[in-house]
């Protein structure tokens, strides 16, 4: 019985995505005629469902990892630097002469990546620096963040138009922006990812207590350590690639997955995951039954993440806010 | 004593210009009481020992451990075991890591773990689910911390929290230790403990030191030493070794006077 208790969070979350899912993929065929229902199925609704499954899941369990490389748990891609480095990259090649390349869409998720790839390391090294202290690495995070945003701001000052819309894209997120094919290259640069990350999660569950208690148990914490930041650099610049800057969403997440379910890695990654795939494909239905525009998704995510967080703070352990009580 | 051949050898170790030892060789069936005062580099020595400082090399008898395994109650003399050849290891040696248990009073907070995961997660098979963990008899025994199972180790308090990661290391390398085969490091064990809870861990050292084990506890209990005797003593000063030997044979009152600066205890 115990084994079946253990499951069935996992049982109705996946109910609950296949819901969403098909909710989002089916309405269409109820509100239009079937020629073109089917062209807002394919062209439309299963590019927003997919993008919202690869972003929120990416998002999620890259942020679930970084929590515990970081010994952070308020560590998050958007707040510690990772998401504006991919977003830099960005916009650093749309405002380039590139930009003009036909292929261009399919050369953002490298220059995502390599952005993410230079922010994590930046920020592992300086957090590394200031010896891991939670307010150390989210400090160090935001600093980064903070300078990224700084020269983006200044791109701003030299964009036309047409850059400018592109520009406010990155920096916004939306799931609308993705079609099929590039959703394929995606999910192929995902599937090693996930891969990596399954050998990675049991040793994941020895990093709590830190480096050394970990490196006593035969782990190599900086190949572990090293592996990790590589896959969460690819998981959140693949994110940034196709669906621009989302913040919060990997705060939200793992936190509350942790709250409810305890530590274990090996539930809380692949929970994380699926919860934010089904975080944002909740977004995804709101804006397509809500009647008004589409809705960038960082603001909606900001809206009840801003919020969230206060509360976080408010409530967090008396020893993770430096006083014994 | 136990007729153990588990050696570890330490060798021309220097963790930082301050800290400089000699070659050590800790024996088998052996409890090593490492003394000094603030500074003098007790920690220092047990980090090394644990592979966590980078010394020149540690080595561990290893043919050992395989030759009782193969001769089974064959005796064997100690020239035969020596001649054989000795492995150098590393830290991250899985032969290395299973053999030795490391205990500080310093851990990081960061996640509010519950003291169900600390032991889940660092005994060295995790186990599917958390309700599965299982402490050996006597540790559980000893340290008492089955009523905390559900706690997040981070309420609880320093002596309450010693108890579990001592529990855990113990837990981690047991079969080791059953097998007198475990090098148990610990860095003022007692800190925070009850006088019922030193006295409970005190003996269970010395049970596991008579089955073969090696036990290296750098402390400050200088007047619980007389009750030892026989039990081996490393004191250190200043990043050096200056005494080594059998409790009952150093010259104590030379070394209150000169090291610890106090005439008795």
């Amino acid at each position: 019985m115990p084994q079946t208790n253990y499951k069935m969070p996992q049982v109705c979350l996946l109910l609950i995505f296949v819901s969403l899912a098909l909710l989002n993929l089916l309405h269409p065929l109820w509100f239009y005629d079937q020629a073109i229902a089917w062209q807002i199925f394919w062209h439309l609704q299963v590019p927003q469902v997919v993008t919202a499954l690869i972003v929120g899941s990416a998002l999620s369990a890259s942020a679930a990892v970084l929590q515990v490389l970081l010994r952070n748990p308020l560590a998050d891609p958007g707040m510690i630097g990772i998401s504006s480095g991919a977003s830099l990259m960005a916009a650093l090649l749309l405002l380039s002469p590139l930009a003009q390349w036909n292929y261009i869409t399919y050369l953002l998720p490298l220059a995502c990546f390599t952005g993410a790839l230079a922010s994590t390391w930046l920020m592992f090294y300086l957090a590394r620096k200031l010896a891991f202290t939670p307010a150390a690495v989210i400090l160090a995070g935001i600093a980064l963040s903070t300078i990224s945003s700084a020269v983006v701001a200044w791109l701003y000052l030299y964009a036309s138009p047409n850059q400018l819309r592109d520009l406010t894209f990155w920096l916004m997120g939306s799931l609308q922006y993705t079609d099929l094919w590039l959703l394929g290259i995606a999910g192929c640069i995902l599937l090693p990812c996930v891969r990596v990350l399954s050998v990675l999660i049991p040793k994941l569950n020895r990093l709590y207590l830190g480096p050394q208690q970990a490196s006593l148990l035969g782990i190599d914490v900086r190949k572990t350590t090293q592996t990790s930041l590589f896959v969460c650099a690819v998981m959140v610049g693949l994110s940034v690639a196709i669906a621009g800057a989302i913040a919060f969403i990997g705060l939200l997440v793992p936190h509350v997955v942790r709250k409810l379910t305890g530590h274990d890695n090996r539930t809380v990654i692949p929970i994380s995951a699926l919860v934010g795939g089904i975080f944002l494909l909740c977004i995804v239905t709101f804006n397509t039954f809500s009647g008004s525009i589409a809705l960038p998704v960082s603001l909606l995510t900001a809206t009840i993440g801003g919020p969230f967080f206060i509360y976080i703070l408010f409530h967090r352990q008396p020893h993770l806010s430096g006083v014994r009580q | 004593m136990a007729n153990s051949l588990l050696n570890i050898t330490l060798q021309a170790c220097a963790a930082t210009p301050r800290y400089e030892f000699p070659e050590i060789t800790l024996h088998g069936g052996r409890f090593i009481h490492v003394l000094g005062p603030n500074g003098a580099g007790k920690s220092t020595l047990l980090l090394l020992l644990a592979g966590l400082l980078e010394p020149k090399r540690v080595r561990l008898c290893h043919s050992y451990l395989h030759c009782k395994a193969e001769a089974g109650n064959k005796d064997m003399t100690e020239n035969s075991i020596k001649g054989m050849r000795e492995n150098v290891l590393t830290p991250n040696n899985n032969s290395w890591h299973r053999h030795r248990g490391y205990f500080c009073t310093q851990y990081d907070p960061s996640f509010a773990l519950k003291v169900a995961d600390v032991l889940q997660f660092f005994v060295l098979e995790p186990s599917a689910n958390k309700n599965s963990v299982i402490l050996a008899p006597e540790i559980e025994r000893v340290f008492a911390i089955r009523q905390y199972w559900d706690r997040p180790i981070t309420e609880l308090s320093t002596g309450q929290q010693n108890r579990v990661h001592l529990a855990r290391v113990c837990q981690q390398i047991y079969p080791a230790l059953q097998q007198g085969r475990g090098i148990l490091l610990l860095d003022e064990a007692f800190s925070g403990l009850d006088i019922y809870y030193q006295q409970q861990l005190m003996s269970l050292l010395q049970r596991w030191v008579a089955l073969g084990n090696i036990i290296v506890h750098a402390h400050h209990e200088l007047h619980s030493l007389a009750k030892y005797p026989d039990d081996e003593a490393l004191v250190i000063a200043d990043g050096k070794l200056v005494h080594r030997g059998r409790i009952a044979s150093l010259d104590w009152s030379n070394i209150y006077q000169t090291i610890f600066q106090v005439d008795t205890i």
